[in-house]
């Protein structure tokens, strides 16, 4: 048994395929366990830890103080006006997580999806008053995003948009006071605040194995797909992301059931990250 | 279809911008296409099948596809990185891979300006440049981007303005075998409706973008002149 799985794992994966369900006991479009847990990181500014099944990352947020980017737009061409930069995400898929990635250079996977990440969040529509520093806003917050991949086994990019989501939910800034044009403090007696996030991000991936569409998959499944559907919805069922690659082309049917069981998740997410961010 | 111009350029929401091309303009290369969509200018070159540099990526029974993106100005960002995927995930799916096993096919995919609509005009240079090299495939490819507006109104093929003052984007590729999506990508917030009326547009846009490739290739085939220009008006 285990040795016709590492010969022909194609063929050991279509046995079950075909009775509708999968080594791991789960069927087509069931999801593995998906916990979240924010704050546990004390000395960053947000954090949190996102499990699904074996997949772990964890994630942190370090608030930095910036001055204000002169906004001459016209001077710029490829200024974009959905695109306010405060955020800057960065995934690390290290060695630690996974035997496929080296520690020297960052793997194609890591790059691509850092890009989709941070246009994904920088779309959010959070208002520039939030990072405000002091009171008028001479003086701006950024944030650094840094999600750290622990345990590699498939689903990557559902795990790091829900950490990313929940850490910056999670994100509590303290206010500051300007002296003297360039004397930064921060005003720690006085509360501190949240962001004012009003989306939340559902996203869910799906593997294409031959004609069956394999929701939230492994990293034997991803092995052996032959294309990803990423999809993520907002609380309003809107799409914010939908991504589908791969050497297997997609009917618009099948890709309306993917939609369908993403948003069929909603209310649990929204729920989930809710939880997470109670205040202790 | 509206008669209202509303585009800077004067177009009707739904035209493309003219469409120009030339192939084997490379001595080395085994395909080379330059395919432009107005400002929006792409180089191609295709090396293959060759031998496949390191021995780790090699596959016993499929070709190894790799794609190159190099922007105009500067070093490869991040964000090229991901276009360089999503270029390769469009072309990958239409080369016939198991025809060359344990042989690698190099696409290079060379931006000379950017106006928008890059991915697509990519993947549509990529397609001629495939054809060029002689490398067999499954069909052609054709790729467009639509860019959705506040007010509702979707623009076919737009420039790097309407892409930043847009509301979202969405890239679609299509192939001349069936209507099914080779590769789709949105970027910000739209609803599912948008997305499939996008679908049905952009999937007759892609028609259009192919049969233009195949004049492309009989026109060099036939020798009826080396370059088009696209006196066909689209609808």
């Amino acid at each position: 048994m285990e040795a016709f799985q590492k010969i022909h794992p194609l063929e050991f994966y279509r046995k079950f395929l075909v009775r509708s369900v999968r080594p791991d006991g789960r069927s087509l479009d069931d999801i593995r366990k998906t916990t979240i847990s924010t704050g546990s990181i004390t000395t960053a500014d947000g954090s949190s830890f996102v499990k699904m099944g074996n997949t772990s990352v964890v994630c942190g947020v370090r608030a930095e103080v910036g001055e204000k980017p002169s906004t001459d737009k016209s001077k710029i061409s490829s200024y974009n006006v959905h695109e306010n930069k405060n955020i800057f995400i960065n995934i690390e898929l290290g060695p630690i997580c996974s035997n496929t990635f080296s520690s020297t250079k960052p793997s194609d996977i890591a790059m691509s999806l850092c890009s989709r990440l941070n246009s994904l969040i920088n779309r959010l529509e959070i208002p520039e008053t939030d990072y405000y520093f002091d009171e008028e806003g001479k003086a701006l917050w950024y944030l650094y995003v840094d999600v750290y991949c622990l345990d590699y086994d498939g689903n990557i990019y559902d795990a790091a948009v829900l950490s990313i989501i929940s850490a910056l939910k999670n994100v509590k800034l303290p206010k500051g006071v300007i002296e003297n044009n360039d004397e930064y403090y921060k005003d720690l007696e006085s509360p501190q605040r949240k962001l004012k996030i009003q989306h939340y991000l559902i996203p869910l991936s799906f593997s294409v194995i031959d004609d069956y569409i394999l929701a939230d998959p492994s990293l034997d499944e991803e092995k052996l797909s032959s294309g990803t559907i990423n999809i993520t919805y907002n609380e309003l069922n809107e799409i914010c992301l939908l991504l589908s690659t791969g050497t297997s082309l997609i009917s618009e049917t099948n890709l309306k059931d993917c939609m369908k069981k993403a948003k069929e998740r909603s209310s649990f997410i929204i729920d989930l990250i809710n939880n997470s961010n109670v205040d202790k | 279809m509206t008669t209202q111009l509303k585009r800077y350029d004067g177009r009707n929401e739904n035209k493309l911008r003219a469409i120009e091309s030339e192939q084997a303009l490379l001595n080395k290369a085994d395909g080379s296409a330059k395919f432009s969509q107005d400002k929006s200018t792409v180089l191609a070159a295709v090396y293959g099948p060759i031998e496949v540099n390191g021995a780790r990526k090699e596959k016993i029974l499929k070709s190894y596809v790799e794609v190159t993106f190099t922007p105009a100005l500067g070093n490869s960002s991040y964000i090229d990185k991901e276009k360089e995927l999503l270029v390769k995930n469009a072309v990958e799916s239409m080369i016939l891979t198991t025809l060359y096993p344990r042989t690698q096919i190099s696409v290079i995919i060379q931006i000379f300006s950017d106006d928008g609509s890059i991915v697509s005009c990519a993947i549509n240079a990529a397609c001629l440049a495939l054809l060029d090299a002689g490398i067999e495939m499954n069909g052609l490819l054709g790729s467009v981007t639509l860019c959705f507006n506040n007010d509702g109104s979707i623009y076919l093929d737009p420039d790097i303005e309407e892409e930043n003052e847009s509301k979202s984007l969405a890239i679609y590729s299509f192939s001349s075998i069936n209507k099914n999506i080779v590769m789709s990508k949105t970027i910000g917030s739209l609803t599912e409706d948008q997305y499939f009326n996008g679908l049905k547009l952009a999937s007759q846009a892609c028609d259009f973008i192919i049969s233009y490739i195949k004049l492309a290739v009989k026109n060099r085939i036939m020798g009826a002149n080396s370059s088009n220009s696209s006196g066909v008006d689209n609808k």
